[in-house]
């Protein structure tokens, strides 16, 4: 009996120890993911702004969702397609004020984004705030779903 | 005392291995179609209470369903922490008469859940009377000791309000 005291005790103590440990040895991973995402994010703005279509949906994943700030939805296909036969061109698109939050296997980014430019009919230009998800999938963080809003001019 | 020693190192290894695999076994099971469906039934009733609570002004609910580190993004721009949007229904300035949501797909992601869809909303403003729009959101849950809480959500794409007393 003392015996099974003794290995309940211990294996109470342990699991709460290396319970304590888990919770302070995610924060280094917690911080590469964290620069991971920043990295990855700053490349997608710039293959907006370079209209590098292939780099943009190498990022999206298979079942990735974007709802515009007017609030039309597109899925992966469509959004490929939309920006292919489009012809707008930025010469700014950068995200400011990036904030992100990562949960295991899932990072949330939000940001104030800046662009400049725009296509033959209209000037696309504005400021704009967005939330986009990343989801680690087979080692490689993909977009999962991007939703962007226009901030109100005061 | 050695040979108990011994005795009880051993033991102490097995339980270790015992637990380790059974974690194991449970984060995998995760992925599995059954466990998914589970978990995406465990979403939708996450999302009913939201809704309940929004329209109970129950802000009791509301603090356990938001995650502490829970960020939204409105149809203007401006940015709600969890605290912001508790002390805004604390206020009670605003009445939800109803938050009907359409066109909703939950994809998942082991611990994680995206809700994307669309929402009619009729409620009243102290100041501006009743008003009757839709808007698109994007609901982010993430499943954190046990639980699902919202760690995110976005809108946009909100129709002019319309005033049904005009």
């Amino acid at each position: 009996l003392k015996r099974i005291i003794a290995i309940t005790l211990l294996t109470i103590t342990t699991s709460a120890l290396a319970s304590s440990q888990a919770k302070r040895d995610d924060a280094p991973l917690r911080n590469m993911a964290e620069q991971e995402i920043r990295q990855l994010n700053r490349e997608f703005d710039e293959a907006e702004r370079q209209r590098d279509f292939a780099a943009i949906e190498r990022t999206l994943a298979d079942d990735f969702i974007w709802t515009t700030f007017g609030g039309s939805v597109f899925n992966r296909a469509e959004t490929g397609e939309h920006l292919r036969s489009g012809d707008s061109r930025y010469e700014l698109y950068q995200s400011e004020d990036v904030r992100v939050r990562v949960y295991g296997n899932t990072a949330v980014v939000t940001a104030r984004l800046l662009r400049r430019g725009g296509n033959r009919k209209r000037d696309l230009s504005g400021e704009f705030r967005y939330t986009r998800v990343y989801v680690n999938q087979a080692g490689s963080w993909r977009m999962v779903a991007y939703q962007m809003t226009r901030i109100a001019q005061q | 005392v050695i040979k108990e020693q011994q005795h009880m190192k051993r033991g102490f290894i097995l339980l270790s291995i015992a637990a380790t695999a059974s974690l194991a076994l449970a984060q995998d099971s995760f992925a599995q179609p059954r466990q998914t469906s589970k978990a995406e039934e465990e979403v939708r009733q996450a999302e009913n209470a939201r809704r309940e609570a929004i329209l109970q002004n129950d802000t009791a609910a509301l603090d356990r369903l938001m995650a502490n580190s829970y960020m939204a993004t409105l149809d203007a721009g401006d940015v709600k922490t969890k605290a912001d949007e508790i002390a805004l229904d604390r206020e009670g300035s605003r009445k939800i008469e109803s938050w009907e949501a359409s066109d909703v797909v939950i994809r998942l992601y082991g611990n994680t859940a995206v809700v994307t869809g669309r929402a009619a909303v009729k409620d009243s403003l102290r100041d501006e009377g009743m008003r009757d729009f839709t808007f698109r959101f994007t609901h982010v849950w993430i499943k954190l000791d046990g639980r699902w809480q919202l760690v995110a959500r976005h809108i946009s794409g909100r129709s002019v309000p319309r005033s049904r007393r005009q």
